[in-house]
């Protein structure tokens, strides 16, 4: 009994430390962003709420920010989906077919992810800059298509590798091709896999900021983590408030993201399949 | 659907070598055949079933369907599982755990390309013939084994398809439900007419459901026949052991002459040899041979009988109808099956006098292989 109550106890200190570790931040992000004094903290101002910064984020046109939000949402989208088309066929042809020195060619992709991206940097800027690229949506969907792969081909392989075999066999012999069979079978019973990797690829996407800032000048193609930092104030102060508002309305798709797909991540659709 | 392998073979070529699963088999199945294929794991019958279905390319031989060449190594043929009408049962079933019921059996129809008036109407069919017309919205998910089983082989009836394999479908299930199904599936058969390839490691199944049974050993045919005959006349030791269930005793003995009569040695007991075991058989040589004799030939006697096998009992096994002794002969072990109830209260350490009916053994080489003797082969 006593040993039952230790670990219930234990159990609850560990999540609850994690909850505080994780979610300060973010409580401190949203009372900032709603306080009518950014330094509420200190002794003098107190805090009032208000939602002066929301209104100032929302309607100042000179912050852009619902700009760097769209740029966002289609780049990561664009980078997400684009990832998985490619990662989805070479995971299952990788799993599925005979191939020689699959293993090895794993290990090398592995190894390519393994290029710090500052590496890179100078070198793709003067690749993009003779594209005439610098400043659009591709400058930044192609290279976080690159980065993604790796992590996305590993994750898919994974997940179809837990896929029994025997369903491709009865898929065959009930006369699919092989591409059949990747559209039929296997994408829907790895429907968990790839909404993962999809929210995986686009929060990438989303929070990615080096290859951001070097390729990318103004409103029309800058990301939100860009668009933030570079949030000025009239006189050049750092305007929390308004940086912090911006914080929190750009990680409510996120949020939205996780909750809606949540359900489809956990739903344990392989039930079934075989003999449990 | 004739279906005939002709030499065989398939290996598989991994980093760590070539690994030979089918030797050059040669094997007729007929029309309209319920064909078992019999043997331990890793012997190679499901590999044969994979080649037959088309899942598995030949490295060698043939396959013919009829007088179509559906695969060849030597002629580069190979047509694809879906062009050779066939049905499979897998083991796990391999539902596909995203559809229903109803989408797993209309599956195939659907990639057919065929109406979705006709596959309602052909799934309906299916589904009341399997007795599965309440389930068809469930997932299999909610389906029990037998459930799920039965889903599987209406998905694979549902095409009317000229071959129908399956992949030892009956051995996830449990003890009761495996016994009824199997009847089942006989009847099934029975009534479709459909040529049929049963891979299984149990050989209950195989001889009650086979009309011919093969038996594979490490990729190798080791006989093919009728049950009754794989029983009766075992080719060898391997098959003589594999069939039947307490398995064949198998005892190194050695044969001698003396007064012109035959007698063999176990161990240093001594028994005469009847005549129509050896009579006309012209390979018989004095030496070193291996007597086989099934448990049930073996009958149990208080001792004081003038038997010559004296041996004390070191475990009995009540079976129900019978009882199973194990004795040991010298240190060869020896199995007797009687349905005599009162040996059944024979304890271990108990000498009881055995007295094997000679007539009906059969005698191996010491490679293993069947001795014929002419005497018997006309007797079956």
């Amino acid at each position: 009994m006593t040993e039952e109550r230790a670990k219930g106890w234990l159990i609850a200190a560990g999540s609850g430390f994690m909850l505080v570790f994780c979610l300060t931040p973010v409580l401190y992000m949203v009372a900032t962003s709603l306080s009518e004094d950014p330094l509420f903290l200190s002794q003098q101002a107190g805090f009032h709420l208000s939602l002066r910064h929301y209104a100032a984020v929302a309607t100042s046109g000179s912050l852009h920010f619902f700009h760097y939000l769209g740029n966002s949402l289609v780049v990561s989208a664009l980078s997400a989906f684009v990832t998985v088309l490619i990662a989805a066929p070479a995971a299952y042809a990788i799993t599925r077919l005979v191939m020689p020195g699959r293993v090895l060619l794993l290990y090398f992709v592995l190894a390519v992810s393994m290029f710090p991206q500052i590496s890179l940097i100078s070198y793709l800027f003067r690749f993009m800059a003779a594209l005439g690229w610098i400043n659009t949506y591709q400058a930044l969907v192609l290279p976080y298509i690159a980065l993604a792969l790796p992590l996305a081909l590993w994750i898919l392989i994974s997940y179809f590798l837990q896929i029994p075999g025997e369903l491709d066999r009865a898929a065959l012999v009930d006369g699919c091709s092989r591409w059949q069979i990747l559209r039929r079978v296997i994408l829907p019973v790895a429907a968990p896999g790839i909404f993962s990797m999809l929210l995986l690829a686009f929060i990438f996407a989303f929070n990615e900021f080096l290859f951001a800032i070097m390729l990318t000048t103004d409103y029309r193609a800058q990301t939100v983590p860009v668009g933030i930092a570079l949030f000025q104030g009239l006189h050049g102060e750092i305007p929390w408030g308004a940086i912090m508002a911006a914080s929190t309305l750009s990680s409510i798709p996120l949020v939205i993201l996780t909750l809606f797909f949540q359900r489809r991540i956990i739903q344990g659709l392989t039930r079934g399949a075989i003999k449990g | 659907m004739n279906i005939r392998l002709v030499r065989l073979s398939k290996e598989f070529i991994s980093a760590r070598g070539r690994t030979p699963a089918v030797r050059t088999i040669d094997l007729e199945i007929r029309e309209s055949e319920f064909f078992v294929l019999l043997g331990p794991s890793g012997c190679g019958k499901s590999t044969v079933l994979n080649l037959i279905a088309g899942l598995e390319k030949p490295t060698g031989g043939e396959i013919w369907f009829d007088d179509r060449l559906v695969a060849s190594a030597a002629e580069r043929v190979f047509e694809s599982p879906r062009d050779r009408n066939i049905a499979m049962v897998f083991q796990s079933y391999a539902l596909y755990p995203h559809l229903s019921v109803f989408g797993n059996i209309a599956f195939p129809l659907e990639i057919a390309g065929e109406g979705k008036k006709r596959i309602a109407a052909a799934v309906e069919r299916v589904a009341s013939m399997l007795g599965l017309t309440e389930l068809l919205a469930a997932r299999p998910g909610e389906l029990s084994g037998g459930q799920r089983q039965r889903v599987a082989i209406a998905r694979a009836l549902v095409r009317h398809p000229t071959v129908f394999l399956l992949d030892e479908p009956l051995s996830n299930l449990d003890a009761q439900l495996r016994a009824s199904t199997r009847t089942e599936l006989r009847s099934l058969q029975r009534r479709l007419g459909i040529t049929t390839v049963y891979v299984t490691h149990d050989q209950v199944e195989a001889m009650s459901l086979g009309d011919r049974i093969a038996v594979l050993r490490e990729g190798r045919l080791e006989q093919i026949g009728r049950p009754e005959e794989l029983f009766e006349e075992p080719a060898n030791t391997f098959v003589a052991s594999f069939i039947a269930s307490p398995p064949m005793n198998l005892l190194e003995i050695e044969l001698f002459l003396e007064a012109g009569r035959w007698l063999l040695r176990i161990d240093d007991r001594e028994l005469m040899v009847p005549d129509c075991m050896v009579d006309p058989c012209d390979e018989l040589k004095p030496g070193a041979w291996i007597l086989g004799i099934r448990p049930e030939h073996i009958r149990i006697h208080p001792v004081g009988a003038a038997a010559v096998l004296k041996e004390r009992v070191e475990a009995v096994e009540p079976m129900g109808r019978e009882v199973l002794f194990h004795f040991l002969v010298g240190s060869q072990k020896l199995m007797a099956l009687t349905a005599e109830g009162h040996f059944a209260a024979a304890c271990p350490g108990e000498v009881l006098a055995l007295d094997p009916d000679l007539k009906r053994a059969h005698l191996f080489s010491r490679n293993g292989k069947r001795v014929v003797n002419r005497w018997r082969s006309s007797a079956v």
